[in-house]
């Protein structure tokens, strides 16, 4: 049984490391994309090229300028006329626009005018960019305001009451979008590329015929199965230890938690991921489908690694499909111990999650094995 | 270069495609599929963030201020703790985002005049979500903090309300009301419009792992005939999959086609052919179909989800990614399929990225000339 198994993951590392580019590939490729994708997600949505048209040009007009400059979010400079406003919109030159009315500070001062109407023009076709935009915008207008008439009423009332808000974060002081979104994108690569590669391990051999090479001999499919995982893990595992280092060491993500702890849940969630691909791999006839499916199955899982929405508000409904990823859990897990230093007291439940789901994913597989060898 | 050699390459390659039924639906379809699950996920608004309340002043005031944060969808209020240490397992198992601590004194401060405290934990953790609680939790204060400035002064016979003294008008344009699905599922048609290049790629390894390139290259057959021979059935596959990308875009997200039709499949052609100029490159390296998988899906999957501009605009990439983003044809694809969709832009504003495209794709198909070898190594 042993020795069986043995031979079986030996043939499985000489397959693989007699096709010269699969391993770097593998273990490379990814490696050098979470490089590129860190990188450019490392920055987030901040410095927005933003056109200015002040057509007030006092001090509270160049104030609100001066104070968008600080904010940070946008990236002012002036421009002479609306056509030029719209032009820069349209060819994307500009993602928002402010628009300063001619006596801005006149009605703004004054007690008896209506208040100015300053306009703040997004790109709505870049929703992200858009949305920030709005919403410092808001925020600056709003503050900006209140300073002048907190002015005027302290002038003439003295002194009011106030809240004063003091505000502490946790776990990410900085709020840095990389210490969220690398983490997200780490666990992704991984996921998809190990699935990726369990997806294709059978349907290879049943593509080149020579499945039915190893139905002959005494190997039973459950061994079949172990004896595939055992080198798409190995592989998986070392490609999630180098993308940790570089997470680590060159983004300087938090680690917190325990090393140990994460390394060894790791290897077992790898194991668990690579279930589906092996799952899709027992099903499909020929690599080409099980690529193709696995492109699906990639697609969904995106959608709940938290990249683009945080999986919390979601309707119930998206919510339960998460469930079923073990994507889902392990990233729970994984920001857990980097950001929050958090120990399985804190996380048993996507653990036991994540065993659940790898008890049903890998019994389906051999399931599925037996009954397509009959085929 | 002969036509007939390369027509009959062609219908040997269209054959391939079609035989394998399952192969060949999951092709067609597996673009408009990905672009509705994608697509449900993207129209997600963050509501209902989760905040614990802390009130250790129990007064009238402290009340209505948590009243006050309660009193929109934004937030919902899920945890009571009484203590100070129970705030920090809030945070770290994640039930709520943010604790608000209303300090002893809290009311006693306001009537009096002095200004009052009030302590916001945040879980930092996704900065997103923190960002939407510090936000709507400061904007709550400060209408608080306005509707008991008004009080004291209606009190000593001051000017009864304040007006905000600037009046913001906010105009989305091309999108009026913001909404994810306008600007999402239109880049997201670039990015799953990348399927059948990842299936081009193993077109090529194919042939070299089943021993049928021998074949192919005992018949008379030019290097240049066999590549476009390989790339326009691929494309045609690819072609047929846009009609119905629009489809769920427009019918099952009622995003609303701003553009023109022909210039917006003029566009998808050129795109087509960029990624699959880059996708027969990549085969022609590739032993086998593990690696032309592995290396496809690298190229179009990650870099179009990470790098082509969905989330994070091309124009605020520094140089040497912008560099790179640009070979990535979803870069481009994925403005001037925002632009076409939801600005109604026409071919002025798109021929830059047009033109970048062909330059790609023309590269990247002189390459795969260049380097592919009629020879068995």
């Amino acid at each position: 049984m042993l020795y069986r198994m043995r031979t079986l993951i030996t043939k499985e590392f000489i397959q693989l490391f007699r096709d010269r580019l699969l391993a770097p590939f593998i273990l490379l490729g990814p490696l050098a994309e979470l490089l590129m994708v860190a990188w450019s997600t490392s920055q987030g949505i901040d410095h927005l090229p933003t056109a200015v048209l002040d057509m007030d040009r006092t001090g509270a007009s160049r104030g609100l300028v001066v104070a968008m400059e600080n904010a940070e979010t946008f990236e002012p400079y002036q421009v002479k006329s609306m056509d030029q406003v719209t032009d820069d919109i349209d060819r994307g030159r500009a993602l928002a626009a402010w628009v300063i009315p001619a006596g801005f500070q006149a009605q703004m001062t004054s007690a008896t005018a209506e208040p100015p109407q300053l306009q703040l023009i997004v790109d709505g076709a870049d929703v992200a960019a858009a949305q920030t935009a709005a919403e410092a915008g808001e925020g600056l207008a709003a503050s900006y305001g209140h300073a002048f008439l907190v002015q005027a009423t302290n002038a003439a009332s003295g002194e009011t009451a106030s809240l004063d808000l003091s505000l502490r974060v946790w776990f990410n002081e900085e709020l840095k979008e990389s210490n969220f979104m690398i983490p997200s994108e780490l666990g992704f690569i991984a996921a998809a590329i190990s699935a990726m590669v369990a997806s294709m391990v059978i349907a290879r051999e049943r593509e080149l015929g020579t499945l039915e090479q190893l139905i002959v001999t005494p190997v039973s499919a459950s061994q079949l199965v172990i004896g595939k995982s055992v080198m798409a893990v190995s592989l998986g595992y070392t490609l999630f230890l180098l993308m940790l280092g570089m997470v680590v060491w060159l983004f300087d993500v938090p680690m917190r938690g325990s090393l140990p702890l994460l390394m060894v849940l790791a290897f077992f969630y790898i194991l668990v991921e690579l279930g589906w691909g092996l799952m899709i791999s027992a099903v499909a006839r020929t690599q080409m489908q099980a690529l193709l499916t696995c492109f699906l199955v990639v697609m969904i899982m995106v959608i709940f690694s938290g990249y683009a929405f945080p999986v919390d508000t979601m309707p119930p409904f998206m919510q339960s499909i998460a469930n079923i990823f073990p994507l889902k859990h392990w990233l729970i897990i994984f920001r857990g111990i980097l950001l929050k230093g958090a120990g399985v007291d804190v996380f048993w439940r996507e653990l036991l999650s994540i065993l659940v789901l790898g008890l049903f994913i890998y019994t389906g597989t051999i399931l599925l094995m037996r009954r397509s060898r009959l085929d | 270069m002969n036509w007939r050699r390369i027509f009959s390459i062609i219908r040997k390659e269209w054959w391939h495609i079609t035989r394998d039924k399952t192969s060949f639906f999951l092709l067609l379809l597996s673009p408009a599929l990905a672009l509705v699950s994608m697509g449900y996920a993207f129209s997600v608004d963050i509501t209902d963030v989760g905040i614990g309340v802390l009130d250790q002043d129990l007064s009238l005031l402290s009340r209505q201020y948590i009243a006050q944060l309660g009193s929109t969808d934004a937030l919902r209020l899920k945890a009571w703790p009484q203590y100070l240490d129970e705030v920090e397992p809030l945070l770290m198992r994640g039930q709520v985002k943010a604790v608000v601590i209303i300090p002893h004194g809290f009311e006693q401060d306001l009537r009096s005049g002095r200004t009052a405290g009030v302590q916001v934990v945040v879980d930092g953790t996704d900065p997103s979500t923190a960002g939407h609680a510090i936000r709507h939790v400061s904007g709550h204060t400060e209408y608080f903090a306005k509707e008991q400035m008004e009080g004291q002064l209606a009190q000593v016979g001051q000017l009864a309300s304040l007006e905000d003294p600037i009046d913001l008008r906010l105009r989305a344009w091309f999108n009026p009301s913001l909404r994810y699905t306008v600007s999402m599922i239109p880049a997201l048609v670039g990015i799953v419009l990348s399927v059948p290049a990842m299936a081009a790629s193993l077109a090529l390894a194919r042939e070299r792992e089943w021993g049928t390139l021998e074949g192919l290259i005992a018949t008379p057959i030019g290097r240049v005939e066999l590549i476009v021979g390989k790339l326009i059935p691929y494309m045609l596959a690819g072609f047929l999959s846009v009609p119905l990308c629009m489809a769920v875009a427009v019918f099952g997200y009622n995003v609303s086609f701003q553009g023109s039709l022909p210039l917006f499949l003029v566009m998808s052609v050129i795109f087509l052919f960029a990624t699959m100029s880059i996708a027969l490159f990549l085969s022609v390296f590739a032993g086998s179909q593990q690696v032309a998988i592995l290396g496809s899906m690298i190229i179009f999957l990650f870099s179009g989800f990470f790098m082509s501009g969905l989330l994070i605009p091309f124009s605020l990439m520094g140089p040497i990614l912008k560099l790179e983003a640009f070979m990535f044809p979803t870069t481009h694809f994925v403005i001037i399929s925002r632009s076409i969709f939801v600005k109604g832009s026409g071919l002025a504003a798109v021929q830059g990225y047009a033109v970048a495209l062909l330059a790609v794709g023309a590269v990247f198909f002189t390459l795969t000339v260049l380097t592919f070898k009629k020879k068995l190594s």
